[in-house]
């Protein structure tokens, strides 16, 4: 009985770990397909979904030139595509526009970078068409149970991601928000 | 409602604010939008906390980007744009001006109506208009017209007026109860100002002019400083250049600017001029009409009209007379004579000096110099007395005495004996001077030297009202923040005039221009035979001197009387007789006569501490309601009224603003989770391996 017990709590270990390694591998071998499928776009200016089952696809290209760092925007903010890669919010605009444009990702794998970014960084946005340049004006941290994102009228970026990162927790109410204007 | 967040504050600070909010509960998270409005301040706050920086000197603003804007530099009508960005005014483009002036003797009642534009292609959140206004001057009626809206002053019961106010400002609405930043500045603000929305104003002020060196100045505040104008509107006010190139007016009037006086001046004039402007003079019957001839509408000097009664030797008394709401108000100037006929008025001139402890230092030897002066200006055949005080009084002699040498000597010498200390008791020193031993044919003047520190006011008043007989009392004070009101009470009680010698060095100046003006007082004993009931204001009618008229206003019930007007110059009797069917016409005189009765009202209220106040306070209110005048008891509040389109306007103003909030997301769930998985993964095997391990040993 104890030992039926002890199987079960092996097992499950065993489960919690493979589906975490399992998350991040998923995160990390789906950028292959993801860049595939945007260097496909940026040849024939068409929407490539990365797999065939997938029901998204990359719109654009985020870099971030000091750190160094590069990511690969899906459209629509499901948090399936959140596991694959950083996601463009759908009500939002897209870089250029009269309209803010907002990329969310997961703190402790596509946009953990976020971290290191300061205020007056270039973040380079790359679209099928056009590159466009912004310049990070706040860092900020907020309560997700009292705010929401305003979508304004103006060239802008925000990219969100949750707060803290290096913390265990993952359902927490905080998130960090990154504001860019255009330059 | 989701609060945008676009202040970079520092990131600690905020996690910090956070955690104390997850800690305690969840009450709304209210992030401003503006800095300063975490600071429980609203925006005309933040304007006089402005204004308050700017005054110390650490602050400038600045004008349609290129110029500087400077708050002290409103010298005429403005209509200013406050960015909230910058903390910065900048002023809009004025279209025209127009000035409608009544003046009735030394009264000037003045209407101003400007229109301005916004000529930029932003929305002005916060506007604020600003005037220039006299000293004594008091404005009663405002009205500002922006597109469809009306915002009016009206005059409410104070407590009615911040109700109305703070209703308003729960409603998101402007309201203002209209104030004056610094004495002589009035403001009124306006919010909401569409691109290139034109914004009218029109307010109405009365003011009681200057009477100086034998003529009346009317000055209307034009001038602007060169650095807000543009250049090609430039004009010489003296050339006139007719060809000057104006700014296009949206409005329907073509006139640029107009200035229209109706002067009633009351007297034959010897001298009517404009003094930088040139303007065209009518006469009708017993008006001047006045108006500008040029249209410009910049200008680099004020409109100043300067006007001198013809008087001869003797003293000269004019009538006007205003028919409102089936009663009449009277008005009644006297004008001192030019040339001043030396005086044969025997006096006795008692001096009370103060040698209280707060006299010590320079003010008892400024009071002593004082003093000194005033024996060297007493005629041989005079009378004179010196009674010091401080907690005791102590006089010179027992009775006036002449003022021959010998008693001059005696008077030196005591004066030079005097030294500050003690108490301020006046009661006794003035029950002394003021005791009825005047003889034959002599004017007591008591002039009364004093820092004015004093506390028991009405008792005194009540004191000076009971004694003062047939004596006139002078006040001086000595220092640079007497107690003006009393000082200036007790003289009007006293039937004499009060002086402040507030610069020590001024002694010898400002004593002998007292001693030239109270030798030879040109009117004395002045009284009004009504022939009605009458509300008569000032009840006890001052001497007149040879430096201000005596102006008197009075409420009549009854419009078909004759007033008579008598006094004494010198041992002459003076009297004229007024008809009073004859006009009824002029404009205001209803509004000063309850000024001053206000003012003498709030006088005795101060002064009453329990008994009446309410009866006062009552009469107080019900004045400044009936003749819509601002005073303790009610205020002028702008009064939005449409206020449904006030609304839309702002929301308006909102979706045109470059930064508006199109839409709001929810923040999604952006963790893996990935850790948390891991961890608890590891330490499971881990300890489900090691416990089996156990078990198998």
């Amino acid at each position: 009985m104890k030992k039926a017990f002890l199987i079960t709590t092996i097992m499950f270990g065993l489960w919690l770990l493979s589906s975490s390694i399992y998350m991040l591998a998923k995160a990390e071998l789906s950028q292959y397909f993801i860049k595939a499928a945007w260097e496909k776009t940026l040849d024939d200016k068409q929407n490539h979904k990365p797999w065939s089952w997938a029901d998204t696809y990359p719109v654009m290209q985020l870099s971030v030139p000091r750190i160094e760092k590069n990511s690969y925007v899906l459209q629509g903010g499901s948090g399936r595509n959140m596991a694959f890669s950083v996601v463009h919010l759908a009500p939002s605009g897209m870089p250029g526009n009269l309209k803010s444009t907002i990329i969310s990702g997961h703190k402790d794998s596509h946009f953990e970078y976020l971290k290191e970014l300061k205020i007056g960084d270039l973040i380079v946005t790359k679209d099928k068409n056009k590159t466009h340049n912004y310049k990070v004006t706040s860092l900020d941290i907020v309560d997700s149970n009292n705010n929401s994102i305003a979508i304004r009228n103006t060239n802008e970026l925000i990219l969100t991601t949750c707060y803290p990162f290096n913390d265990l927790e993952f359902r927490g109410n905080l998130r960090y928000i990154v504001h860019a204007s255009t330059i | 409602m989701a609060e945008k967040i676009t202040n970079t504050r520092h990131i600690r600070q905020q996690l910090e604010s956070l955690h104390n909010k997850r800690n305690t509960s969840n009450l709304a998270n209210k992030q401003s939008k503006k800095k300063y409005k975490g600071l429980g301040l609203n925006w005309r706050d933040v304007v006089i906390l402005t204004l308050a920086l700017f005054f110390t000197g650490l602050y400038q603003a600045q004008a349609k980007a290129q110029d500087y804007f400077d708050l002290e530099d409103i010298d005429t009508g403005m209509m200013l744009s406050y960015n909230d960005e910058s903390n910065n005014y900048g002023a809009l483009t004025l279209l025209n001006s127009d000035y409608s002036i009544n003046i009735t003797g030394i009264i000037a009642e003045v209407t101003v109506k400007q229109s301005f534009q916004n000529t930029t292609e932003d929305w002005i959140a916060e506007g604020m208009y600003a005037f220039p206004v006299a000293h004594n001057a008091a404005v009663d009626h405002m009205k500002l017209i922006i597109g469809q809206r009306t915002i009016e002053g009206e005059i409410h019961e104070i407590k009615q007026a911040i109700k109305i106010y703070e209703t308003a400002k729960k409603q998101g609405l402007t309201a203002s109860i209209v104030k004056q930043y610094r004495p002589n500045l009035f403001t009124t603000e306006v919010a909401n100002i569409m691109p290139n929305e034109i914004v009218q104003v029109e307010i109405r002020y009365q003011q009681t002019l200057i009477y100086d060196a034998g003529h009346i100045d009317f000055r209307l505040p034009l001038a602007i400083k060169n650095r807000y104008m543009q250049e090609r509107y430039l004009v010489d006010s003296v050339n006139n250049l007719q060809d000057a190139e104006l700014p296009v007016s949206n409005t329907v009037d073509e006139k640029f600017r107009s200035i229209e006086i109706s002067l009633e001046a009351g007297f034959e004039l010897s001298e009517l001029v404009s003094l930088y402007h040139d303007v065209t003079i009518q006469n009708e019957q017993i008006y001047q009409k006045i108006s500008l001839n040029d249209k410009n509408l910049y200008d680099r000097n004020d409109f100043v009209l300067r006007w001198t009664p013809t008087v001869g030797n003797k003293p000269q008394a004019a009538m006007f007379s205003e028919k409102l709401n089936g009663n009449e108000y009277v008005l009644l100037m006297l004008l001192p004579p030019k040339n001043n006929i030396v005086n044969e008025q025997l006096r006795d001139v008692v001096f009370i000096i103060d040698t209280s402890g707060s006299m010590h230092g320079d003010a008892m030897n400024a009071a002593k110099d004082a003093l000194l002066f005033g024996l060297t200006q007493l005629n041989a055949n005079d009378k004179f007395n010196i009674i010091e005080f401080n907690t005791y009084a102590q006089p010179l002699f027992n009775k006036s005495a002449n003022a021959d040498p010998n008693n001059l000597d005696k008077a030196i010498a005591f004066i030079d004996d005097l030294e500050s200390d003690g108490g301020t008791n006046m009661g006794p020193a003035l029950a002394m001077a003021m005791k009825d031993d005047i003889e034959q044919n002599y004017l007591k003047q008591i002039i009364f030297i004093t820092d004015g520190s004093v506390g028991n006011e009405s008792q005194l008043f009540r004191q000076i009202n009971q004694q003062i007989n047939n004596a006139r009392l002078f006040t001086v004070a000595i220092g640079e923040a007497p107690n003006n009101y009393f000082m200036n009470k007790a003289a009007l009680i006293g039937k004499g005039t009060y002086t402040n010698i507030a610069k020590l060095s001024d002694v010898d100046f400002i004593m002998n221009n007292l001693f030239v003006k109270i030798s030879s007082p040109a009117l004395t004993e002045v009284q009004v035979d009504w022939n009605t009931s009458a509300e008569q204001n000032p009840k006890v009618i001052p001497d007149l001197y040879s430096d201000q008229p005596v102006m008197v206003t009075a409420k009549l019930n009854d419009f078909n009387t004759n007033l008579v007007l008598s006094g004494f110059n010198n041992t002459t009797i003076f009297s004229k007789v007024f008809n009073m069917n004859k006009d009824g016409q002029s404009n205001g005189i209803a509004k000063l006569w309850a000024r001053n009765q206000i003012e003498d009202l709030t006088d005795d209220y101060m002064l009453q501490n329990d008994v009446n106040n309410d009866e006062l306070k009552q009469q107080i209110t019900e004045l400044g309601l009936n003749y819509h005048l601002v005073s303790q008891f009610t205020s002028l509040v702008a009064v939005d009224k449409n206020p449904e389109l006030s609304r839309l306007v702002a929301m308006q103003a909102k979706d045109e603003n470059r930064l508006t909030t199109l839409d709001q997301v929810n923040f999604p769930q952006t963790a893996l989770g990935w850790m948390w998985q891991l961890i608890l993964g590891l330490l499971l095997v881990i300890f489900g391996m090691f416990s089996v391990r156990k078990q198998a040993i």
